[in-house]
């Protein structure tokens, strides 16, 4: 019965991923209500399987139209979306598909084996650290910056200033809202990646000399064979690798772990001029990574008792419905309920595969409908979606806002990755690098004398450094 | 990219951040205020954007201008953003199953579909997304006031 319910979740997870304005956290609320009565054991796996659909659901539509479910899938729809587009669809899909896998099970095992270890790395990360990570995760913009590093910087300061927007995260005074309620909470990141990615691109698209021209597209299902599998095997370990630290950071989430995951991948690859252009490993690095993080994201949460993510705040949720704290106590007192949520996971993710190749070969018959149809069906779905997050019509103006400037940033040459990384870690590097301040009574010294602080903010300096380097001799 | 493009990029980048750094600047400083301040951080941001658009302008003065790529057809891009700003404004108004599905066939009619395909299409695209949206999530749409909703 609770292998049923894994699949029943996972199942709405990955359907609530892939549709604009449903986000993991969300479809996992939609079912909070419904546990109620039911035992802990399935009403945990239950939430859980929600949890991984919906976090691999996101990265069909990346993938398909463009339009990021999450804020790490993000990193999945530049190459995936370029594979789509090339007929190499169905290709994308399956690699997606299996290093998903692969990465929900290394995660899985890390989650059994290793979460006292782990969660004492949770631990030791102070403000200055947080500070730390979001310098590391904006230094592979040095890489990801596409040939002009003045282009990737002028990005990256779009989005940082975009982060600004909203009431200021210290002191509490209203900072760039121009007046406007909708602006005092913030920008949310996901409102930025659907204009900039998914409105972009059809405003690109229709403009285009060709527009009408049809396209030879893949419409069934390929999952990758040995000799691709063996090909991937490099990006995947790097996935794992990333997504196992970044997963156990709350807050950090998968967006750090995908976009460095795919740099590192690009960084490692004999190739890496084919990454953004369509290449197997920029959709199979970030998707293990991010299934990576769906897993670890859970240590803090069982053993600390702090939820990492908005996710991992309705999982928490869940466990206090039915009486049980997370923390140290849990596997003392509930046993049952912690080994009953890893059978849960795992048969959740091979639900996925199962599930996955169901759906998938349907999912691709249906964006390769005539284009005038389905760029209409597209953006209806976006407006749609949108409003459903916040029931604001002034964030659909917003996201037709950023899909022009994403328009304009394309016909300038301008890359979005920066961007996007500016937005969504902005926030993150400004509160802690300000609270670490506050600790410290002013003193810069914070960030080194904080040994995770400063191995990061070394790491962050040796990769821009590496990446800076690499492109130079690329050039010369 | 041109030259001018590069050129003009640089200028927009200077000129933002000029208007950033203005607006920081004259930020109002609490009582709870640390000692960065509401407009630390953003000055900061702005002084990065003003050097990257400063250096663009300079490189773009003193290197070679590249080849003309082929354009776009900007006025069919301004058309469908458009027609979503027309969205936006018409739901309020309308209501959203109304209002989605003149978008639907709007859309499709302006990517090239015609006869009466687009209506159809559109008409069960709004059905579809209603039934979706509004009954099965139950997320609260606009019924239009022209309708005497909200």
């Amino acid at each position: 019965m609770t292998i049923l319910f894994a699949f029943a979740g996972c199942l709405w997870g990955i359907l609530g991923g892939a549709l604009p304005g449903l986000s993991p956290s969300i479809a996992m609320a939609l079912l909070l209500p419904f546990t109620y009565g039911m035992e802990p054991v399935p009403a945990i796996v239950l939430l859980a399987s929600v949890y991984v659909g919906a976090e691999y659901g996101g990265s069909i539509r990346a993938i398909l139209i463009r339009t990021p479910g999450t804020n790490a899938s993000a990193a999945i729809a530049l190459d995936g979306f370029e594979m789509a587009r090339q007929g190499r669809g169905g290709e994308a899909l399956g690699i997606s598909l299996v290093s998903g896998l692969v990465g929900g099970l290394f995660g899985l095992a890390v989650l059994v084996l290793a979460t006292e270890p782990l969660a004492r790395l949770a631990l030791a990360f102070t403000p200055a650290a947080y500070f730390a990570l979001a310098v590391l995760g904006l230094s592979v913009i040095a890489s990801l910056a596409g040939g002009s590093l003045t282009k990737g910087l002028i990005g990256a300061g779009l989005g940082l200033m975009i982060s600004t927007v909203g009431t200021d995260p210290v002191s509490g005074v209203p900072r760039f809202t121009f007046a406007t309620p909708e602006l005092l909470g913030c920008i949310r990141p996901i409102l930025v990646m659907v204009g900039l990615f998914a409105v972009a691109e059809m405003l690109v698209q229709i403009g285009e000399p060709a527009w009408a021209r049809a396209e030879a597209r893949d419409t069934r299902l390929t999952l990758p064979g040995l000799s691709m599998m063996r090909r991937l095997l490099l990006a995947q370990a790097i996935g794992c690798g990333i997504g196992t630290v970044e997963g156990v950071t709350p807050g950090a989430g998968g967006t750090i772990a995908a976009f460095m995951a795919y740099n590192e991948a690009r960084r490692r690859s004999k190739e890496p001029e084919a990454f953004g252009k369509g290449a197997p490993e920029g959709v199979a690095a970030p998707e293990a990574a991010n299934n990576v993080v769906t897993a670890t994201a859970l240590v803090p949460l069982l053993s600390l008792g702090i939820p990492g993510s908005n996710s991992a705040a309705v999982l928490l949720g869940g466990f206090l419905v039915h009486g049980l704290t997370p923390g140290p106590l849990l596997f003392e007192k509930a046993p049952k309920v912690v080994w009953g949520l890893y059978g849960g996971l795992l048969a959740a993710n091979i639900a996925m595969l199962l599930l996955g190749l169901v759906i998938l070969t349907p999912a691709l018959w249906l964006v390769n409908r005539p284009k005038p149809y389905l760029l209409a069906a597209i953006l209806c779905l976006i407006v749609s979606g949108v409003y459903a997050i916040e029931q604001s019509l002034f964030d659909v103006g917003l996201v037709l806002g950023f899909g022009v400037l994403g328009y304009l940033l394309r016909l300038a040459g301008v890359p979005v990755l920066p961007l996007v990384l500016g937005v969504v870690l902005g926030f993150m590097l400004e509160s802690n690098y300000r609270r670490s301040l506050v600790i410290s009574g002013g003193d810069h010294a914070v960030f080194v004398e904080d040994p995770v602080a400063a191995t990061l903010l070394a790491a962050a300096a040796a990769l821009t450094l590496w990446s800076l380097w690499s492109e130079f001799r690329r050039k010369t | 990219m041109s030259r001018a493009a590069d050129l003009a990029l640089g200028a927009s980048a200077l000129a933002l951040a000029g208007g950033y750094a203005a607006m920081a600047s004259a930020l109002p400083v609490s009582l709870l205020s640390d000692s960065v301040g509401p407009g630390g951080v953003p000055l900061m941001i702005a002084g990065l954007m003003a050097s990257a658009g400063a250096v663009l302008m300079l490189r773009a003065a003193l290197v070679a201008p590249g080849a003309a790529s082929e354009r776009p057809h900007h006025r069919r891009t301004a058309g469908l953003a458009g027609l979503v700003a027309l969205y936006v404004l018409a739901v309020p108004l309308l209501g959203y199953p109304p209002a989605l599905g003149l978008l639907g066939a709007a859309v499709a009619w302006f990517a090239g579909a015609r006869g009466v395909s687009p209506a159809l299409f559109a008409a069960g695209l709004a059905g579809v997304f209603w039934l979706m949206f509004v009954v099965v999530l139950g997320i609260p749409f606009p019924v239009g006031s022209l309708f005497g909703g909200l």
